[in-house]
């Protein structure tokens, strides 16, 4: 399945892009995509997964423009826009 | 009821359809508590003070560093070494002799939090920690006011306003504790002093009734290439901090 993946905060400079394509095998979860994108950009790694690989809890997500509050309960659909955020502060 | 020096100083904004005399009046009469006064709360600060709020309440800590002079508008060269938030009340008097300023030489922590917000009717939250973020949005949701919250990283800058029993609450969108954010972080004073802007016209909209402020959404600008979008922030039924709690 295709996706588009927009970056935000800390992970578009780490990723040094503004989005990008990715295919995502099943099982076509949040997770997954996540997974899939630390392989395409092994520089995003240390931001979004944590030491045991699994998915940092506190990069935000957004699916189509609306934050994700369950990851588990929200499926990818062909097309969708992911828009993954690492949270940024001031100063 | 505006004074004729008033409606002199704020003539070209009493003309903005939506705002006139009484948006003004509710300005001079409102109180807004900015933390901190660096790169983006000096802005915020100076904005405001220039617009004819009524009152501010500064938090800051330390002393003028050389490394603040890129983007902390409010701290002049002149004053290195010497307590930041005395600048900022010097610089802000200077422009607007009329206004009400509670400065106070120390960040906001667990034992001024309470005393801080409660002097305010809008919270600006300008700090660079979180720790600092969350005890601010606590109180905000606590005592039932609206919170600009606003971050920025490198060219990027990001703002949302909270409104307890409305919107979100900061804990709703960052549930967890980022632990990768560290203090120190690239960034333009262009860059905090267009968020900065930003986040003081949020209040204005807020303070007034003026327009539409960004509740439940996230504007997202990145000044690399002009590009901008927004996002829907969504309010946590299971958010330890809103969730149970009735403004």
């Amino acid at each position: 399945m295709k996706i588009t993946i927009l970056l935000w905060g800390q992970l578009k400079s780490l990723a040094e892009a503004d989005s990008l394509e990715l295919e995502v095998p099943e099982p076509h979860t949040i997770e997954n995509a996540v997974g899939t994108l630390v392989k395409a950009k092994a520089a995003l790694k240390p931001m979004l997964v944590d030491e045991n690989d699994q998915p940092q809890a506190s990069i935000v997500v957004f699916a189509d423009g609306v934050q994700v509050i369950s990851r588990e309960e929200t499926p990818l659909s062909e097309g969708m826009e992911i828009t993954l955020m690492s949270p940024i502060s001031g100063g | 009821m505006l004074s004729e020096e008033e409606r002199a100083t704020y003539e070209w904004q009493l003309d903005v359809p939506g705002f006139g005399e009484e948006g003004q009046e509710r300005l001079s009469q409102a109180s807004v508590m900015i933390s901190r006064c660096g790169g983006l709360g000096s802005v915020v600060a100076y904005e405001l003070a220039a617009a004819g709020v009524g009152k501010l309440v500064l938090a800051h800590a330390g002393n003028v560093r050389q490394g603040d002079l890129n983007r902390h508008l409010l701290m002049t060269h002149d004053w290195l070494g010497k307590p930041r938030i005395e600048c900022a009340v010097r610089r802000l008097k200077e422009l607007n002799p009329r206004l009400d300023i509670v400065g106070v030489n120390a960040n906001v922590n667990e034992d001024n939090v309470r005393e801080l917000t409660e002097q305010a009717d809008v919270i600006v939250d300008a700090a660079p920690l979180f720790q600092e973020r969350y005890l601010m949005n606590q109180q905000a949701v606590l005592q039932g006011k609206p919170m600009v919250e606003c971050a920025m990283y490198e060219l990027g800058l990001q703002v949302t306003t909270f409104a307890p029993g409305k919107t979100a609450c900061l804990s709703c969108l960052y549930p967890e504790f980022p632990e990768q954010w560290k203090r120190r972080f690239p960034v333009f004073g262009a860059v905090s002093g267009t968020l900065g802007c930003i986040a003081a016209m949020e209040a204005i909209k807020v303070i007034s009734g003026l327009g539409s402020p960004l509740y439940n959404q996230m504007l997202m600008l990145d000044l690399r290439d002009g590009s901008f979008m927004k996002r829907t922030i969504r309010k946590r039924s299971d958010c330890r901090t809103c969730a149970t709690v009735k403004p």
